[in-house]
């Protein structure tokens, strides 16, 4: 019950924090020229998981109870959770 | 006679000069000449096409784990494990706007916890395999900013068929400041054994449960449906920094437990097989910030909160921070922290009560921490034949006793 109640309240308040976060950030956007783009552009900040890695996303899904977002594996497809 | 030699001297020179005169003109006629003569129009069939272009991927990777909570076993017992993973991964574009994919793997597992559904502890470590394979085709619209790729696939293991689609779809705005893609996924798995084996002319035939508990079908159903969902808000910030939002849900449906589970309870020597509901609601939500710091530094960090109604509830914390050493060379450490909570149907081994409905003892589905980190290298030389070469290693440690290394090679060919 006592680990119920302290997760209850970080599920509580995490929307709140997520949107503050979120506001501050996005409303510090600028637009960017096409010829400012040489840094966004570079392969490191692709936002998705590199393939070598996809081994441990794979296991990450099936040694863990959780699965999906921020390019981790989905539900189904192999004996797995 | 003296005024004669001089005239002589001046006849020459000038007679030298127009020499030289008419030498330049003859050169310049040769080397300019085309600039002066009348422009003419040359059809030369010339059209613009884009050359078509192959990648070949080829990923290899070797995963060893040890632990003391197999589920096979009720939550007690050695979850020693190797796993070797040859994928061969191939990209043809027609040109700029289509694409076709082409993936083949095997998963080729070594677990000595298999061998105790059978009880078989004398023999050597089960062997088993997962063959893989998808096909694909995308399709761009540079015009409106829109990719839509679709692909089906295919995975086969001694006790699991499975058959999956997937359709992407991502939409750009002009400024390219804002990228929205969503992904859905479908997977119509059967859990039934026969397939791979000749004795039952590769039909499949039954569910495989533990050795000591065939006496019953413990199951009415042996089939299960995945649907997942996935959405991604990629938004540039500035010059150095997107930000990534991606919300998720899935679905899961039929025979949620795995058949060769032992599960046993309080006050029975007599186990039974895991029992698990039949419907799994899961909601990730997960956001992302890459920044680049400085000329040579990038920070990819990650925040994933998870609920599903198995009574699961996670963070995952991952940061990664490639550091790009020289032109074609980048080093990336990397961190992961993972928490959850237990799920609803979780008890160790022998704390079950014998009224409970749903039962596991898999550890998956414990409460526990778990940190990961490692290192990688990757190297992509220019104008080159092979265009990335990435080796990546990570050891994973669970609180409950679980470790695992990760050791992944990767290399990008320009065929």
């Amino acid at each position: 019950m006592k680990q119920r109640t302290s997760y209850s309240l970080a599920v509580q308040f995490l929307p709140f924090f997520s949107l503050i976060v979120l506001s501050l950030l996005i409303s510090a956007c600028s637009s960017v020229k096409p010829y400012q783009r040489a840094y966004l552009n570079d392969s490191e900040m692709n936002g998705g998981t590199a393939t070598a890695a996809g081994i441990e996303n794979y296991v990450q899904t099936i040694r863990e109870g959780s699965s999906g977002g921020e390019g981790e594996k989905g539900s189904g497809g192999c004996g797995c959770n | 006679m003296r005024n004669a030699g001089v005239f002589a001297v001046l006849y020459r020179a000038r007679t030298y000069t127009y020499s030289l005169r008419l030498f330049g003109g003859i050169l310049s006629l040769l080397l300019w000449g085309d600039s002066w003569l009348p422009a003419q129009e040359i059809d030369s069939g010339y059209v613009k096409k884009q050359v078509s272009e192959t990648d070949l991927e080829v990923l290899f990777s070797y995963y060893t784990q040890d632990g003391e909570h197999s589920a096979v076993t009720g939550g007690e017992g050695t979850e020693h494990l190797q796993v070797y993973t040859p994928d061969f991964r191939l990209t043809h574009a027609f040109d700029e706007s289509h694409r076709f994919y082409a993936s083949l793997g095997v998963d080729v597992i070594s677990s000595a916890s298999t061998d105790n559904i059978d009880f078989h502890v004398s023999s050597a470590s089960s062997l088993d395999g997962r063959y893989h394979m998808s096909l694909g085709y995308g399709q761009k619209f540079p015009k409106v900013g829109l990719e839509v790729i679709g692909k089906g696939s295919v995975s086969i293991e001694s006790d699991y068929f499975s058959l999956g689609g997937d359709l992407f779809g991502s939409y750009t705005d002009g400024s390219q400041t804002n990228t929205f893609s969503l992904q859905l996924q479908g997977f119509f798995d059967d859990l039934r054994w026969g397939r791979l084996n000749p004795s039952t002319k590769h039909s499949p035939t039954k569910l495989i449960y533990p050795e000591e508990l065939r006496f019953r079908e413990w199951y009415n159903l042996h089939d299960r449906q995945s649907f997942n969902a996935s959405f991604t808000w990629s938004r540039v910030l500035n010059r150095r920094m997107i930000l990534n939002i991606n919300p998720g849900f899935s679905l899961q449906q039929g025979l949620l437990s795995t058949p060769f589970h032992r599960v046993y309870f309080e006050e029975s020597f007599l186990p039974k097989v895991e029992n698990l509901p039949e419907q799994r609601i899961k909601i990730p939500l997960g956001i992302g910030l890459n920044s680049f710091i400085g000329g040579e530094w990038i920070i990819r960090s990650s925040y994933r909160f998870y609920w599903d109604d198995f009574g699961i509830l996670s963070h995952t914390g991952n940061i990664e921070a490639p550091w790009k050493v020289g032109q074609s060379f980048t080093l990336t450490p990397f961190i992961r922290f993972y928490t959850q909570t237990a799920s609803d149907f979780f008890q160790p081994f022998g704390e079950h009560s014998p009224d409970e409905v749903f039962y596991t003892s898999d550890y998956d589905l414990s409460k526990f921490t778990s940190i990961k980190a490692g290192l990688g290298v990757r190297y992509y030389p220019f104008a080159s034949f092979l265009k990335d070469l990435s080796i990546r290693y990570s050891y994973y440690h669970r609180e409950d006793g679980l470790y695992a290394h990760i050791l992944s090679t990767y290399f990008k060919y320009d065929l």
